[in-house]
Parts: structure tokens; sequence; C-alpha cells
């Protein structure tokens, strides 16, 4: 694949991340009811939806024409934003954005920032960026929030706290508020609420991202349930938004297509509680929202993306389902994925941004069943793309080890020659599928190849050939 | 970078990168289409309290009257933040605060105090009043538009939102509402337009339904027969 990066080097992290997290039992627990919640959610909703399969395939057509001409929807959004009275800023990577976000910063002379939930700015490392410039940063997302005091990342696209207990939380929660507070849901929540109004009320400026832009119109999207984007666009005097490049939609009229299909793959809400369109900066005369709006667009490996084979993944709404429909995420949490999208699509995206050598188990993390593709309200074909991420590596030094390789090439020739075909299988059940007639499974393979048994069995040779069962049977 | 290269990347990218598009050919999509007004207001309020709204069907201000009586009691309710607007004024809303006993804001009344008064106001009120936009049938959305004396704040500062929506206002399915907005014209779209469907809402705390997080705790829409 053009451009990717394949350093080579030995990265064993992911493997003892999933031990790991297999062992925790508060993130098992935290992880148990993750399919029949939200991954049922999505089922139900999408079938109580009347030709939700053609509204798919018409996001899933948006997305495919918009990156096509990508740069003339930019230009156009980059117009209507200026028409409004806003600013926009290009930003090739993520120390362009920090350097840019930090500038505006400066010049309006701000010491405290709100930010409602945005994983780009997850993506780029933003807080700690302007932490280190000295402006307070706080994050506004009840989820958020806790993974902020607890000096942590998020662990899934929708819902970053998922993989912490309520006990856990209230322990967090209790040395934030100097005081202690109860393991209990609402009041946990009460307390952010208390205070983080009384940083809305005072922060200079907000922060947010956006989960669409409409070119035609300089519009950008804002969706929440919990009102904090909302809360981060009235209060302070000065929004900044950040979006990736490929989050821009041509027109208005194609937005409800996304709007239908993302809350109900996410939560199974037919629209979340908050769908704000946000259009320039407030107007002569209105009382609350901000007075200056910025938008910065950020490229961040997308254009790389945009010229690869793995395009469709560009597509993405970041609404999660993927995330919750994967029988690999639901048993090892958002931490063990190592990048900062987590479940299949981070599978996809954190090689693509932080290079494959570095994750290269990533696209093998996966049993290709499927469920992601069936989940996702633009039916990216996730399975696909981490078969392709699979080639790739296979084709790149950092690829398989020399012993993996000499074992595939024995097994392309065998399957390649009839006499050899014949020849291995002969050997198989004469041998192994012998030993195992009664078990059928073979517990533990020779050292080596142990791994494939460490957690499973692996289902042995039968007995007697089929060619050789129906030479018999077959005449019969 | 600047905005010359950037945009030069990005056009090479999506030329180069050509023949890895999908091509979707999605067909033909219906959406919601009531039979009539009867049944898109019953849809409205089932999605309304779907959405974990609570739904009043008032067929006059009297009604009305009952209603915000009940909300104040219960709620203790001393300050709101009101929009100015025609529905609120058909039904005679701003008197009934005042008999109520209700201190009442809206944008004249805020202008009258100093900022930092201002916002302590706004900060502290109990109960928020608006009207609406459009409501849409098919989500139980109430959706409000920014202007001036229609604050952002209203429906979303207090503990307590109450939607006074006529039924003129519903229409039938989202793709409804924008093809609306695209008739009235793009350069009409005001600085925020929110559609709200259900009180503040988090899932963050072990998927945990908690309502009221950083909005309203309880969202009250009124049907109000003019
Ligand atoms: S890949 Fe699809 S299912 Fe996964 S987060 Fe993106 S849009 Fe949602």
């Amino acid at each position: 694949m053009p451009g990717t990066d394949y350093a080579s080097s030995e990265h064993h992290e992911f493997l003892d991340a999933t031990t790991e997290a297999l062992a925790n039992a508060n993130l098992q627990l935290a992880l148990a009811n993750l399919g029949d919640t939200l991954g049922q959610r999505n089922k139900d909703a999408f079938a109580a939806l009347p030709d939700a399969d053609a509204l798919r395939e018409r996001a899933r057509a948006i997305k495919d024409a918009t990156l096509a001409e990508l740069d003339r929807h930019l230009e156009t959004l980059e117009a209507s934003v200026q028409r409004l009275g806003g600013q926009v800023h290009f930003a090739g990577d993520g120390g362009d954005a920090c350097r840019i976000i930090e500038e505006i910063l400066r010049s309006g002379g701000a010491r405290r920032v709100v930010k409602s939930k945005s994983m780009t700015t997850e993506e780029i490392h933003l807080n700690r960026a302007l932490e280190a410039a000295g402006v307070e940063v706080v994050e506004t997302d009840f989820g958020e929030f806790i993974i902020q005091v607890a000096k942590q990342r998020p662990s899934h696209l929708v819902a970053p706290a998922l993989h912490l207990r309520t006990p856990e939380v209230a322990q967090l929660l209790s040395n934030h508020a100097k005081r202690s507070l109860p393991a209990d849901a609402e009041q946990l929540a009460a307390y952010a609420r208390e205070t983080l109004r009384e940083k809305f009320a005072t922060a200079d400026v907000g922060i947010t991202g956006a989960n669409f832009a409409v070119a035609e119109s300089g519009t950008i999207v804002l969706i929440s349930n919990e009102g904090n984007a909302r809360l981060t666009v009235t209060m302070p005097r000065v929004h900044i938004a950040i979006m990736g490049i490929e989050k821009v939609i041509p027109k208005l009229a194609d937005l409800p297509v996304f709007l239908k299909v993302l809350a109900r793959a996410a939560t199974g809400q037919t629209l979340s509680v908050y769908t704000s369109l946000v259009t320039g900066p407030r107007r002569e005369g209105e009382h609350d929202g901000p007075e200056e709006f910025h938008l910065v667009l950020l490229d961040n490996g997308r254009s790389r993306i945009l010229a690869g084979p793995l395009r469709e993944s560009l597509f993405c709404i970041r609404c999660g389902a993927c995330l919750n429909a994967c029988p690999v995420y639901r048993n090892i949490g958002g931490h063990a994925y190592g990048g900062v999208y987590a479940g299949p699509i981070g599978a996809v995206l954190t090689p693509l941004y932080d290079g494959l050598a570095e994750n290269k188990h990533l696209p093998h993390a996966s049993s290709l069943c499927g469920a992601c593709q069936t989940a996702c309200p633009v039916k990216i074909a996730i399975p696909e793309l981490l078969v392709k991420l699979r080639g790739a590596l296979h084709d790149s030094p950092a690829g398989d080890s020399r012993i993996e390789r000499l074992a595939y090439q024995v097994w392309a020739r065998a399957m390649r020659s009839p006499r050899l075909y014949r020849l291995g299988t002969w050997l198989a059940t004469r041998t192994i599928g012998r030993w195992t007639r009664k078990t059928r499974w073979l517990k533990r393979l020779p050292s080596g190849l142990h791994g494939w048994t460490a957690a499973r069995d692996f289902p042995a040779p039968a007995a007697e050939r089929f060619r050789d069962w129906w030479a018999r049977e077959g005449k019969r | 970078m600047n905005r010359e290269q950037f945009l030069a990347q990005v056009r090479t990218a999506a030329a180069s990168g050509r023949m890895y598009r999908v091509h979707p050919r999605p067909h033909a999509h219906g959406q919601y289409d009531p039979a009539n007004e009867a049944e898109a207001q019953a849809r409205f309020q089932r999605e309304v309290i779907n959405a974990g709204g609570a739904f009043h069907q008032l067929n006059e201000g009297l009604a009305l009257r009952d209603l915000l009586a009940s909300l104040i009691e219960l709620h203790a309710c001393r300050t709101a933040i009101v929009w100015r607007h025609p529905a609120l004024e058909r039904h005679g809303v701003y008197e009934m605060l005042d008999e109520l006993g209700v201190t009442w804001l809206d944008a004249e009344r805020a202008e009258g105090l100093v900022r930092t008064e201002r916002r302590a106001a706004w900060l502290a009120a109990d109960l928020g009043i608006t009207a609406a936009d459009f409501a849409i049938a098919e989500t139980g959305s109430v959706v409000v538009q920014s202007r001036r004396s229609q604050e952002r704040m209203a429906s979303l500062l207090p503990k307590l939102h109450l939607a006074v929506v006529e039924p003129a206002m519903i229409v039938p399915d989202l793709f409804d509402l924008f093809a609306r907005l695209e008739q009235n014209g793009l350069d009409q779209l005001p600085s925020n337009l929110t559609l709200i469907t259900g009180p503040s809402k988090t899932g963050d705390l072990e998927l945990r339904l908690v309502t009221g997080v950083h909005g309203p705790r309880a969202w009250h829409v009124a049907l109000v027969r003019s």
C-alpha cells in the first residue's frame, strides 16, 4: 500500500494487553452486557425502520461520491463558513492543529477551555498540548470527565468510560471532590453536573468536534445525549470546531439520511437527544451562543488513506456499533487495541494512522465473522479491509516470520499438487487422525504451534479420508 | 502546510484512489407518511414518551394553566426563562406565570440587568418554557431555532423544560423537516437549530440511564390546539 510506514519492529503489547484484559474481572463485568444492550438495540432499531437497508446504502453512496471530490467540497465548506463570519484553518497533521488552536486561544487570552467529546481531539492529543501551554482544559461529557479525572484513555467511541464500574468511579470522583461520594450513578452524575456548570459559566472557549459538516450551508452538526455539546456552544465566547476532512457532506438534504441511521446504530434511539445544526457565530441581537467561530480542518493521514485501497474506512461516522457487535471487543475492551480508535474499525484505523508494523496484531484481532459490517450504519466492509491489511502485512518486511513463510510455502505447494495433497491427507489420517479417533480434538500442539491450543482445542483430522470413504461407500 | 498545499494533497489523493470507490447503488426508500393529522399526532405522542418525555394533549389555554400550576408546584419552580413567541402569547403563558407567582425572564427583561446579574439569573432558573419551530412525528422531536428572544438556554439550562407545540408545527418525517428547511432557503438557517428528543441523558456509567446530567432532567411537551 502506498505510503504506509513499514518500519519493522517487534511489538507484543497487544498480546500482553489482551491477556491482562481477559484476567481483569472488573473489566469483564463491565463488558458483559454490551451485546444484550447496545448490540441488541442496534438490531431492533434497524428492524423497526422501514427500508433501513436502502437508507444505509444511500448513506454509503453519499460518502463514496463526496470522497471522490473531497477537495471541492472542502472549498465550498470553507467559503460558506467564511460567508457566515467564521474562520477556517487547514491542519496537515495533529501538530499543526494543536498549534492553530493554541494560537486562537493565545490571541483571545483564554485561560479555561470546555470541551465536548471529540475523538478527533483525542487523535491529536490536544489536551496535552493545551495544558502544556498553560490552559485549563475541562472535558464535559460525563464519561470523558471521568476519564480525565482518572487520567486514562477512552475505551469506547460513544461510551468512553465503559470499562469502569460504579464503585471505581465513585472512588475517582470522591478524590476529585475531596469528599466521599456514594457509588450511585444518579449522585455521581449530579456531582458532574454541578462541577461542570461552574466551568461552563466561566470558560472562555468551547471546543467541539463535528459529526458532520454541510458544505453548502457551512453548518456544523453536533450530536449528544447529555447536552454538554450544546452548553459548549452556548456559554463560551469563542467556539472552535475541529473535524477530519472526511466529515464533510455536500448538501443539507444529505443530513437526514445519516441522522436516521446514526443514533439507531449507536444506541437504538431514533435520534440522539440533541442534534444541533450550528451555522456560524451568534447573530445580531442574540443573547447566547459564541461571538467567534473557528473551523479547523484536519488531514493527519486521511488523504493518504483516501488514495489507497482502504479508502472505505473514511466512511466511518464513529457510531461505535461495530465495537458493540464484535466478539473480540466484547472480550478485551477498548484499551487493548492500543490506539485512539478501538474495536473492528480501530483495528483498521490504528495500523493506518500509527503504522502497520507497530500494530501488526490488530488486523488479526478478528475472526472475520462479519458482525461489524452487519451492524455498521454505512455498511463498511470491515472484514475485507482487515484482510487487505493482512495482505499488506504479509508483503512487508514486518510480516510473517521465516518459519511461517516456509510453512505457507509448503502448504501452497501441497494445495497446488493433487499428488502431494493426496499424500498429505493420507499421512494425516494415518497418524494424527488415528491417534485421536476417540477425542477428535487436539488439546495441545507441539511447541512453536502451541499458541493455537493455549486457549482452545484444535480439530483433529478425520481417521479416514473423504476420498477413501467415497471410493468405498459411493459405489454401493 | 498552507491551504493550497493542503487542498492539493487532498485533490491528488481523491483522484489517485479513484479505483477504490465502491459505487453503491441505493434503491428507493420511503418515509413515514401518515394517513391524516390525527395519526401523525398519535405517533408524535408515542415517540415523545418513548424518548423519555412527558406528553400532554391540551384542548385550550385553560388546561395549559393547570399543567403549568402542577409542574411549578411539583418542581418547586420560582424562576423561569421564557421565549418570546406568538404561540406563547396566544395561550397566555406570560399572564399565567405572573398569576402563579413565578419570576420570569425574557430577552427584554434580561437586557434590563447588568451582564453578571443576567448570567446569574439565567443559570439559576428552575423552568424553561419554549415554543417550537417544528415538531417531528416520526421521532418525537421538538425543533427549536435560536433567534433574538428565543434563546438556546431556555431549553438547556433549567432542570425542567416545557415545550408548547401546536398541531400545525408537526411534520411527519425527519426528511420533511429538511425539505421545509430547504424550502425556506439556506440563508434562513439560524445560528443554532436543535432537534430535542427527550430529556438530557447519559449511559456513561455501566450503560445505566441517568437523566439530567447536563440539561433538563424532565422534558414536557404540551400539544395545544390553537
Ligand atoms: S465502522 Fe461503521 S459501525 Fe464502526 S464506528 Fe464506524 S460507522 Fe460505526
